[in-house]
């Protein structure tokens, strides 16, 4: 910022303090770029991880590391690092819900099922395989783990079930999301990702015009996640209801930046092309210092109407 | 495309360039932007107050949200830039849960000293970074969010007050008084580690 609106500039040994400051960007441990790297699915090597520290410098040392990556990598990038590893794979691959599932499923999974399952027919670089049997080897076995309330392979099937629900309101169905948050619902009532279903169930009423259902789901997710993150893309999509569903700018309601992840939805415009730079959501209105609530009590039964 | 999700990524084509000069070609990928500014994340987010103990957990979030947005990136654009508004709301989404706050105390030290020539010539790299990051903290997080935006990423005002989402003035006034605490900062530092 050169350009100074008022105010004295800085002074130049302050300044120059601040140029310095520009060019340090290596901060970040190499252990914990590995493990981001782990967790991204991003497939690097001992020379790739070497790389990444001069990347920024060596612009064709970088590239000539890079492999080709596709959508359909990407995907799974995002799938998987959104829901907790490879469990998603081993779920699809299962197609059961049961934490059981995963005992058996994790040390006998046959490659042939998972290609099927994620339907991947080629062992392609680019392919979900590559980061499905990387994350496979990091999983410990699992012979006898109780249920927890945060149960990796629940929390999996509880996301493979809202993200049926995001695909069909991509897809324009909103019934089908609403009958994938009634599943949901049914199932896990006082699920991890409760708080995102109301969110999809608030969108796909929305969807539907049915702004006055919507507005009540609304008001109850209020009353139990009065500090969501989604609070606030829920409001947009019910207003947006009334005024047509459109939406100057890409919006992206996404989860709580710190602790688990979850599958980023995104919803809004793409047109515009004044701004290049999406508008993200993430914290409900006010941003009053109170203490979090405590999630994990939604659909306590305070209302007839499960989101 | 009025709602995506990552499952709609499938089949999505890239543009993504590199560091900060833009890249006239297309398909660059979520593995470049990761391999090519992982560390530039990490340390923004540092930058603008995530917590050492949270911060690889922010930055991995912070590259979900990136991976689901890359098909939007205009390569005509500096990456960096692109990559700081994801990593500024991440990290204001962060300062927001109560558990991350942290009250802002001190600024009452009268006594200041210059950074001397001499003195800058041996500080290294590193010791500067931490002289930076200790004097940041003593910024509340609304001015440090502009300051670093403006004097670090030397992103303009206007483009920084839309990303925050507040009145250009607002973001002017912020920044004309971070500029002032935090060269107060600095000077009190720098008394501290001349003793």
């Amino acid at each position: 910022m050169t350009e100074y609106e008022g105010g004295s500039p800085l002074p130049s040994d302050i300044a120059q303090l601040l140029r310095s400051e520009r060019e340090y960007s290596d901060a970040i441990p190499s252990k914990a770029q590995a493990s981001l790297a782990r967790r991204l699915s991003v497939p690097l090597g001992a020379s790739g991880l070497h790389a990444i520290g001069h990347a920024a410098r060596s612009h064709a040392a970088k590239k000539a590391l890079l492999g080709s990556w596709t959508g359909a990598a990407v995907k799974g990038v995002i799938v998987l690092a959104a829901s907790g590893g490879v469990y998603v794979g081993i779920h699809r691959a299962a197609k059961t819900s049961e934490p059981a599932a995963l005992e058996v499923a994790v040390p006998t999974l046959p490659p042939t099922t998972v290609s099927a399952a994620t339907a991947t027919t080629e062992p392609q670089p680019s392919a979900l395989a590559g980061p499905l049997v990387v994350v496979t080897r990091a999983l410990p076995p699992v012979v006898s783990a109780p249920p927890k309330a945060d149960d990796p392979a629940r929390v999996a099937e509880e996301h493979r079930i809202l993200d049926e629900a995001r695909d069909a309101i991509v897809r324009g169905e909103p019934v089908k999301a609403l009958d994938a948050t009634a599943a949901h619902a049914s199932r896990f009532p006082r699920g991890t990702l409760a708080e995102e279903r109301y969110a999809i169930r608030i969108r796909a009423l929305a969807r539907l015009g049915r702004k006055a259902e919507a507005e009540s789901i609304l008001a109850d997710m209020r009353a139990h996640y009065p500090h969501s993150f989604l609070l606030e893309g829920a409001a947009a999509d019910v207003d947006g209801s009334a005024a047509g569903g459109t939406s100057q700018t890409p919006t992206v309601h996404g989860s709580a930046a710190g602790g688990t992840s979850q599958t980023p939805t995104v919803h809004g415009s793409a047109a515009g092309g004044t701004s290049q730079t999406p508008t993200v959501h993430g914290s409900a209105a006010g941003g009053t210092s109170q203490t979090p609530t405590v999630h994990g009590s939604a659909a306590g039964g305070t209302s007839g109407t499960i989101p | 495309m009025p709602f995506v999700t990552a499952n709609s990524l499938i089949g999505a084509s890239f543009g993504v360039a590199s560091p900060d000069a833009p890249l006239a070609r297309a398909g660059t990928t979520f593995r470049e932007v990761f391999e090519g500014h992982c560390a530039y994340v990490w340390t923004t987010l540092r930058r603008l107050g995530v917590e050492e103990r949270d911060v690889e957990d922010v930055t991995h979030d912070t590259f979900v949200r990136i991976a689901a947005h890359l098909h939007e990136y205009d390569p005509s654009r500096p990456i960096r830039a692109w990559l700081f508004v994801f990593a500024l709301r991440m990290a204001r989404d962060y300062r927001r849960l109560a558990r991350h706050r942290h009250e802002v105390v001190g600024g009452m030290v009268e006594e200041s000293a210059a950074l001397t020539p001499a003195a800058d010539d041996v500080v290294s790299a590193h010791e500067t970074h931490a002289l930076v990051s200790e004097a940041l903290e003593a910024l509340d997080w609304d001015k440090r969010a502009v300051f670093v935006a403006c004097e670090l990423e030397e992103l303009p005002i206007a483009e920084v007050a839309e990303s925050l989402g507040i009145p250009r003035n607002t973001a002017a006034s912020r920044l004309r008084l971070a500029r002032a605490e935090f060269t107060k900062a600095v000077r009190r530092l720098a008394m501290r580690r001349q003793r």
